[in-house]
């Protein structure tokens, strides 16, 4: 297995036709967290987004490989086995993670069956609890209409770390949550990557977030990626404007 | 000293088909004239609730308000817009969509129309004078909030009254927001309550800082106290889960 287990070679991404990243690199270390940071319109979702094989992202030019195999041009079923077991994604907003007519319980035993798995209701139980779901059985009779946007962001991580992938994807999962929630969300991001392996790539605006659980960061400006590196250099020896502009910016307790 | 603004015992109950939530239990509350006053607490914790009540938005089910000494509780948004102004997280849905921004700043005095005190105040907030042609449809999110900022500072109102202000806005156009009302409160001696989330953020704006939660005022003091030194459990795990979020 070679150490790299993503790498994205000089990209260009076009959302509804309008071109958002150009001829980006980037790679990523097996068993690592990334953090991308970046403000909006930075290009930083469009990309994750092209790496989890999103329809409304066209890449235009570039490659993707994962695991010594370009995904770009890879047909529907073969990029559907990817999803969920290999590469899982969470995305910002967790009401387009489910059906709303379904009960949770219903989507999670679908996602499980869909990936051969059983639906154990011990270990929900023990993702739930990690993520202060505390009322599980309550949760799973409920449909997503029923619960806070914050419920169903955990609710939908849950639903992600269940299945064990081994390259995890976030797009800002903890902007909708309460900071309490958001530092425990981000301590069972680190301890999924410390017992299983689990590669992690963070998409961000805050980073200050990124500084506190990051192996490497990538600076995301205008559809670029301007600074990368170790995330102890990037945080105490900037060298691009628009990161020190970030890091000057950001609130400090 | 007499406090600019002030609240003794206010309580407020939402009530749902199956449940009453108290949203606020006794709380009081006071701001000195000059003060910039910040609001911590999660979801649910009342400080939207208690930010509403303080505005008159929302009546209080008891409790007495005082602006001035002068009791103003029960009294709605069309009389106390006379000394307070609220500013949304929603800065665009704040403003009437088919106005232009000059209209909609113009509108929200009471005394005469002062162009020059509206052309001193955009300054202020470091937006162009032409910005007043375009609609908050034209605007960028932080020129937006900027705007009703403006807007707030052209009714001569006493107290901002801030709901998340910045919590929609990317760190550089927030770092900007919080330097302008900085300033203000250096230069004018802007009187402001912020309501947010964020303790880092109050931590560096505010002079003192109030913790809610689950409608109770937890804990109260300066900066530095609530920050080195929080004494409720709560405090602690707030401060201490916003240092894993910061730098």
């Amino acid at each position: 297995m070679s150490e790299t287990i993503l790498k994205i070679q000089d990209i260009s991404l076009t959302y509804e036709e309008c071109p958002v990243v150009t001829n980006l690199s980037l790679d990523v270390k097996r068993g690592e967290l990334l953090c991308i940071v970046g403000e909006s319109g930075s290009g930083k979702s469009t990309l994750l987004r092209a790496v989890c094989g999103d329809e409304s992202v066209q890449v235009t030019e570039g490659s993707i490989i994962y695991e010594a195999c370009d995904i770009v041009g890879m047909k529907g079923a073969e990029r559907q086995k990817l999803k969920g077991t290999r590469i899982g994604y969470i995305q910002q907003n967790p009401y387009g993670a489910f059906n709303p007519l379904r009960t949770i319980e219903a989507q999670f035993r679908e996602t499980l069956k869909s990936h051969g798995k059983t639906f154990r209701r011990t270990d929900l139980r023990e993702i739930f609890g990690i993520l202060e779901l505390n009322n599980s059985d309550e949760i799973l009779r409920s449909r997503p209409y029923e619960l806070s946007g914050g419920m169903n962001q955990r609710i939908a991580i849950a639903a992600s770390f269940i299945l064990r992938p081994e390259l995890l994807l976030c797009d800002e999962i903890t902007s909708a949550l309460d900071v309490t929630t958001a530092a425990a969300v981000m301590e069972e991001l680190l301890k999924l990557k410390s017992e299983n392996g689990t590669t992690i790539v963070i998409v961000t605006h805050n980073i200050g977030q990124a500084s506190n659980i990051a192996d490497r960061i990538a600076i995301m400006y205008q559809g670029k990626i301007v600074e990368f590196g170790e995330s102890e250099k990037v945080l105490m020896q900037p060298e691009h404007e628009y990161t020190k502009k970030l890091l000057r910016d950001v609130p400090r307790l | 000293m007499e406090h600019i603004l002030k609240g003794i015992n206010l309580n407020k109950t939402f009530g749902t088909k199956d449940r009453n939530i108290q949203a606020l239990k006794d709380v009081d509350f006071y701001i000195d004239e000059g003060e910039l006053l910040g609001i911590a607490g999660e979801s649910g914790s009342g400080k939207s609730t208690l930010l509403n009540v303080m505005s008159g938005l929302i009546r209080p089910d008891s409790g007495e308000l005082f602006y001035r000494e002068q009791e103003y509780t029960g009294k709605g948004p069309s009389q106390t817009g006379k000394f307070l102004q609220m500013i949304f997280q929603d800065a665009k849905n704040s403003f009437d969509p088919r106005f232009t921004m000059e209209r909609s700043l113009l509108e929200s005095r009471r005394k005469k129309t002062d162009r020059d005190a509206l052309c001193g105040i955009l300054k202020e907030v470091g937006l162009d004078e032409k910005l007043l042609k375009r609609k908050a449809s034209e605007l960028s999110g932080g020129q937006c909030q900027r705007m009703s900022i403006a807007r707030a500072l052209y009714s001569e109102a006493d107290i901002l009254l801030c709901d998340e202000i910045t919590s929609a806005l990317d760190v550089s156009s927030q770092a900007q927001v919080v330097g302008i009302l900085k300033r203000l409160n250096t230069e004018r001696k802007l009187t402001a309550v912020f309501v947010s989330h964020d303790i880092a953020l109050l931590s560096m704006l505010c002079s003192r800082i109030m913790v809610m939660k689950d409608g109770i005022e937890v804990e109260q003091g300066v900066v530095e106290d609530i920050v080195r030194r929080p004494k409720h459990e709560y405090t602690k795990l707030l401060i201490e889960s916003a240092r894993k979020q910061s730098l």
